[in-house]
């Protein structure tokens, strides 16, 4: 029996090895899936990087005392979501009460319900879905659409070619193929609910 | 009925098929087709966020080296044997309410299960509670290993954290509503249950 391509698999399957069987690479992938999502949220609301770590740390162990009773498996984004907001929330009451600081003033009339907020926070968490769906991909898609949409600038299609080493005039019929396959995927991560 | 295909509402996106057939699919939708047009607006969300400059961070290898380190296989919800602890002392209950709430003090709960002694105290104020707690055994000596402690909110881990050599774990900021501790030793987590925590 081969060892299973971990980046493929859905994050019930990563959550059932976990816990099952105690499968470390089953928990590295799911962290290193969802890690742009995590660490983004708190420097998207301000704080220092030594603060975004610690968020980063408490969230992920959070996870790893919750997996057991997470109620929607399907999820994880959703949950890593709210759960990070959280921390942001209570780090910033725990500075408070240490500091009297501007910069955390200014944290917390972000977290407030502020629909500008909500949507940037929206678009954060769909971008970095996007980008872990991306890494699900094959080699050769996830290639592609790192060059053709997360490589700035971006390289003429003279030269996507050579470096994958396509057939001239067959990238658009593969960037269809790959974007499909992405599709796909992002549904199964509930992207599109 | 045949459906749109991924690639014909991706170069209906992107303006690039032929008049006639932008024309067909224009029509398919508005037969109405409400799968394709699901589709589509699938499709459309997909290349939105494609096309807007990624913003997201990943954190640094040494942060997440640390977190894939922490791995150790959680205890599973069969695998612990539960056993809930009995109140023995509440001094809200105890004293007259004016007498303790009109002083703003804080609640003391004390719990006993096993040969053990857990105090809990719980001090409400303006951005959430703060929650301390300590394990003794009955000689009033600190456990060994330290005991695992989980704040759990509807079934949910909100918080957890490791007690210190004295026994003593603390949640801070956490808001208000009905929670339970979990006290993990060895197989067993002792559960102390009715946790009511107010804004002060």
């Amino acid at each position: 029996m081969t060892a299973p391509d971990y980046t493929l698999l859905p994050d019930s399957e990563l959550i059932a090895a976990s816990l099952d069987r105690g499968d470390r690479l089953a928990w590295e992938a799911l962290i290193l899936r969802y890690q742009r999502l995590i660490y983004s949220i708190p420097l998207r609301y301000g704080l220092p990087e030594n603060d975004t770590a610690d968020v980063f740390q408490t969230v992920c162990l959070l996870l790893l005392e919750n997996l057991a009773y997470l109620r929607n498996r399907e999820r994880l984004g959703a949950w890593f979501a709210i759960t990070t907001r959280r921390e942001c929330w209570r780090l910033s009451r725990q500075r408070r009460r240490a500091t009297a600081n501007q910069d955390i003033a200014r944290l917390e009339e972000q977290l407030t319900d502020d629909p500008a907020v909500e949507q940037n926070l929206l678009d954060l968490e769909r971008q970095a879905l996007l980008r872990s769906a991306v890494e699900r991909l094959g080699s050769r898609c996830q290639r592609l659409i790192t060059l053709l949409f997360y490589t700035d600038p971006r390289p003429p299609y003279s030269e996507i070619v050579k470096i994958l080493a396509l057939p001239e005039g067959s990238i658009g019929p593969t960037r269809s193929r790959c974007l499909e396959k992405l599709s796909k995927i992002l549904e199964e991560m509930g992207f599109f609910e | 009925m045949v459906h749109l295909t991924f690639s014909t509402l991706l170069n209906f996106l992107e303006n690039t098929l032929s008049p006639d057939a932008r024309v067909a699919v224009e029509a398919h939708l508005a037969g109405p087709c409400p799968q394709c047009q699901a589709n589509l607006a699938r499709v459309r969300v997909m290349l939105d966020v494609l096309s807007k400059q990624d913003e997201t961070v990943a954190p640094p290898e040494n942060v997440i080296r640390r977190v894939i380190a922490a791995f150790r296989p959680p205890p599973s919800v069969s695998s612990l044997r539960r056993i809930v602890a009995s109140l023995l002392f509440d001094n809200f209950r105890q004293a007259p309410l004016a007498a303790v709430r009109g002083a703003a003090q804080p609640r003391q709960l004390l719990f006993s299960v096993e040969g053990l002694d857990i105090d809990v105290q719980i001090t409400s104020e303006r951005d959430g509670a703060t929650l301390i707690g300590q394990a003794l055994d009955r000689d009033r000596v600190a456990l060994e290993p330290r005991p695992f402690v989980r704040l759990y909110r509807s079934g949910e881990v909100l918080d957890a954290s490791e007690s210190d050599s004295h026994g003593q774990f603390a949640f801070r900021a956490v808001p208000p509503g009905a929670y339970n501790l979990g006290i993990e030793l060895g197989s067993t987590e002792i559960v102390l249950d009715g946790i009511e925590l107010a804004n002060d």
